[in-house]
């Protein structure tokens, strides 16, 4: 993350023109810097409102400049700007500075709140807080990236930095993903006052995929998977297929990670066994189970062979594990529905529909419509839920213009 | 789009637009070239399109902010003038590298003296930053920038200086009728400079343009240069794969100084013979072909590949983008209208490579044709070219993991240390920590398959192999 030089506040004065009212700490923005960018500070109107940084002298400035206007201001208007000074490695500037543009919006919202409650900038009494407000807010940030000020009575300004916020996108959460717990949800969420995280938080098992999350909890899957989506960014969940036996799944060059991480392989053993049955297994082993799955080898085949191998290992978790870590993947079946050559032609379409509904398929037009290549199976099988992925594979492979690639 | 479009089509979304901005000796700021948007779309008037509650993420607005923005904001002050630029508004961000053109010197004698009317400009290329933050973009893009804003603008200072080029070359500009064809009396040089610049950039391909005909800029690649330290090295059992099947259009985006075993390699690389083979075959040292091929990989011109052999084994890429209708589709048809007979489709070889067998396995169930083979060999390079599909790759593992390494000799020596091969196994066992490959193992030691497989076969009890890419 760049390195958090300081927090300033700048405004139009009538008099004076632009300059730096408050900054923290003193002397972070000298005056021949200030005159250079200045108008990127305090700049025309086309950009006031909008979210902006300037790269000058090794720094960037990045800030928004707020518009407020209203008779009671000398030029009816009110001018003012609220940002940081960045340090950045120049490696990935844009996910860099996209970390602290939340808080700028916050703090530049709270502060156009105040002077609309409170004319908190207008009046200099009032006004001069700031400077200490600034103090507490880089203070804060610096040491814990977060911050939590009182401005007055009635208004705290909270701040939080989250760096995957932005430098990572939003995640694609769809409602058959299984949501896998990280940790223990209760410790992490049982003080959130979201009530949807509230109800769904005791159903996410790493079993369940969302819409079945979503339905014991009596929550809309639109909702959950929103609240999945927040759980994910921090950190909270990670999301895997839903298992099945007749699922592949392929060992990834990460998997010799299991043998040579001591910490990871002791975690694996701890989740993968039942303590019941069987209390020991030795590197050797796990590493061997892992490293035996690979393309083409269905999951119920790769148990069959190893039966005794597998004596007091929870297999799902086995699975789940190697998903949640990396040490392998799924290999996912895609249907694909093939046009017909010169598809154009209607009538040829329907004649082909009817020989292949002659031919004993069971594929609807509803569901081969589905057949993009760009749904796999158990995604489709989530929109269709009249069957499994077992009975609609089988279809496929009796549909001629239907075909299954893994990937 | 052609083959190398791929890497074109994501960073269209990336590369917005590429303008130039110039200070007058007397007068406001100026807005003189805006590229892909012509001048007429830019807005003329002060007022924001969208009002200012918009975002300006869309890649399609560049040109609906007001002229005066360009003009104004990205000539930047003279005292930030021979540095990077680098502006963020909301979605977008302007990089440049702002130049200041030396006063006339009045000491100068009178035959040299230029009449310059400018005194600052600016090349400023626009980014979508959106794409940059999904990290779809490569994240080298902004650096390529602001180097080619440099690099471009110092030639065009250079050449200011000495024949008043820019000052010119914005007169004619201003006039609003020029052309690119340089038959024409009207041709403008800086227009075509800037055009060929941003679709380099645009393009991620190295390339050179001519400022005023003759003062040669080679552009710096909107890739990361690999650190020398970082690079993968390349072995003599791979082989090179150039990133176009049509091998004169590599050829012409070739720098002018391209040694002739470069251009050797681009033409003779066969994805079926090693560097091992080419050695034999085109007389080159594997050194020097090594290091051609390098260069290649290093200009995005060609990747290194593993060379195709009956033993390799390919799956369909899980980053593949299967969709039925993707440009995938056409690209391949317009790839295969050169293959005599139209056997194959591309769910047809999708298909094939969705279960992993050897190609061996694929050539027998061919019925041995040698012009089907030949034909499907011809499919995979180009989905190997495209990134459909991965190889699989065996790795084998020393399954002694709970021992240190005394007493993981000792087992070996009191397990195995009668028998006649184990002095060659011993020898091997550096290898199986799953970093090394069967063909890597090969090829260090000097071994062909089959004694290799002799001695994995022979210790199954302490060995474990594991198929991966």
């Amino acid at each position: 993350m760049a390195e958090l030089e300081g927090i300033y506040f700048a405004e139009f004065d009538n008099t004076m023109g632009p300059k730096v009212t408050y900054e923290a700490p003193e002397g972070l923005i000298n005056p021949e810097v200030f005159d250079a960018i200045s108008e990127c500070i305090i700049p025309k109107p086309w950009l006031f409102g909008r979210m902006m940084s300037t790269y000058a002298f090794g720094k960037t400035y990045l800030g928004m400049p707020v518009n407020l206007e209203g008779a009671q201001y000398e030029r009816n208007r009110m001018l003012f700007n609220v940002g940081v000074v960045l340090h950045p490695s120049r490696r990935n500037h844009s996910s860099e500075v996209a970390v602290y543009e939340p808080v700028i919006r916050k703090i530049a919202q709270t502060l156009e709140a105040l002077e609309a409650e409170t004319c908190f900038l207008s009046d200099e009494s009032m006004k001069v807080k700031l400077g200490d407000v600034l103090e507490k807010v880089l203070t804060g940030l610096r040491k814990h990236s977060k911050a939590v000020v009182p401005i007055d009575e009635a208004n705290i300004l909270h701040l939080v930095l989250n760096p995957r916020q932005t430098s990572q996108p939003v995640p694609n959460v769809r409602e058959h993903d299984v949501p896998v717990p990280l940790c223990d949800l209760r410790r992490h969420v049982a003080s959130e006052k979201d009530l949807v995280l509230r109800r769904i938080y005791p159903c996410i098992d790493g079993v369940r995929f969302i819409k079945q999350v979503a339905e014991m909890a009596d929550v809309d899957t639109e909702l959950a998977i929103e609240c999945v989506a927040g759980l994910v960014c921090l950190d909270l969940v990670r999301l895997v297929d839903i298992f099945q036996y007749s699922n592949i799944y392929a060992a990834t060059k990460d998997v010799r990670r299991i043998a040579s991480d001591p910490a990871l392989r002791d975690k694996c053993l701890a989740t993968i066994l039942d303590p019941a049955v069987r209390k020991t297994m030795t590197t050797n082993e796990l590493f061997s189970l892992y490293a035996a799955l690979r393309p083409g080898l269905r999951y119920e085949d790769f148990c069959l062979t190893r039966e005794s191998k597998l004596i007091g290992v929870h297999r799902h978790r086995l699975i789940t594990f190697g998903l949640v870590n990396g040490l392998i993947r799924r290999v996912l079946p895609y249907p694909l529905h093939l046009p017909l050559p010169g598809e154009s032609n209607i009538s040829q379409l329907i004649a082909q529909e009817k020989m292949d509904a002659q031919a004993g398929n069971q594929l609807k037009t509803f569901e081969l419509s589905l057949m993009d290549g760009k749904k796999s199976l158990d995604e489709l099988c989530c929109i269709v839920r009249e069957r499994g992925p077992a009975e609609l594979a089988e279809a496929i492979a009796a549909h001629q213009r239907c075909i299954l690639v893994y990937k | 789009m052609s083959e190398l479009g791929f890497e074109e089509d994501h960073a269209v979304q990336t590369m917005l637009s590429v303008s130039f901005v110039y200070v007058p000796l007397s007068g406001s700021p100026r807005l003189a070239f805006h590229y892909p948007e012509p001048m007429s779309e830019i807005k003329s008037d002060g007022a924001m399109s969208d009002g200012s509650g918009g975002s300006l993420g869309d890649s399609s607005r560049v040109h609906s902010l007001p002229r005066a923005f360009f003009a104004d904001f990205l000539c930047a002050k003279l005292q930030l003038c021979d540095a990077v630029m680098d502006i963020t508004i909301d979605r977008l961000r302007f990089i440049g590298y702002p130049l200041l053109l030396p006063s006339s010197n009045p000491h100068s004698k009178p035959e040299r003296t230029v009449q310059h009317d400018i005194k600052s400009f600016n090349v400023v290329f626009t980014v979508n930053r959106s794409e940059l933050l999904k990290n779809r973009g490569p994240l080298h893009m902004p650096t390529a920038c602001s180097r080619a804003s440099k690099v471009i603008g110092i030639a065009l200072r250079y050449e200011e200086m000495r024949c008043g080029y820019l000052s010119e070359q914005v007169a004619l500009l201003k006039t609003g009728s020029y052309s690119h064809n340089q038959a024409s009396s009207n041709h403008c040089n800086l227009s075509m400079v800037l055009t060929e610049t941003f679709e380099s950039l645009r393009s991620s391909l190295i390339t050179r343009v001519f400022v005023n005909g003759w003062l040669e800029v080679s552009l710096p690649p909107p890739y990361e240069p690999i650190e020398p330290s970082d690079r993968e090295p390349i072995r003599p059992y791979q082989t090179m794969l150039p990133i176009d099947s049509d091998i004169s259009k590599l050829e012409a985006l070739l720098p002018r100084g391209a040694s002739q075993v470069v251009r050797t390699l681009l033409r003779e690389a066969n994805p079926c013979k090693s560097f091992q083979d080419l050695e034999v075959e085109i007389d080159i040292p594997l050194e020097t072909l090594l290091m051609a091929a390098g260069t290649l990989v290093e200009w995005h011109l060609g990747i290194i590949s593993e060379t195709i052999s009956k033993h390799n084994v390919y799956v369909v890429s899980p980053t593949a983008d299967i969709a039925v209708g993707s440009p995938l589709y056409f690209e391949f048809e317009k790839f295969s209208g050169n293959v005599r007979d139209r056997r194959w489709s591309l769910p047809g070889l999708l298909l094939q490579f969705s279960a992993p067998q050897t190609l061996e396995k694929h050539r027998t169930a061919l019925g041995g044709s040698a012009v089907l083979v030949m034909e499907f060999i011809a499919c995979l390079i180009w989905l190997i070219r495209i990134g459909l599909v991965i190889q699989l790759k065996t790795y084998i593992h020393l399954s002694l993991f709970d021992y240190s390494e005394e007493e993981r000799a000792a087992v070996l020596n009191e397990k195995y240390g009668s028998r006649s091969d184990f002095h060659s196994f011993l020898k091997l066992t550096k290898y199986f920590d799953g970093k090394h490959h069967v063909e890597d193992i090969m090829w260090r030691e000097n071994c062909t398959r089959e004694e290799l497989f002799r001695i994995i076969d022979s210790y199954p009890d302490v060995l474990t192999t594991c198929v991966h890419e």
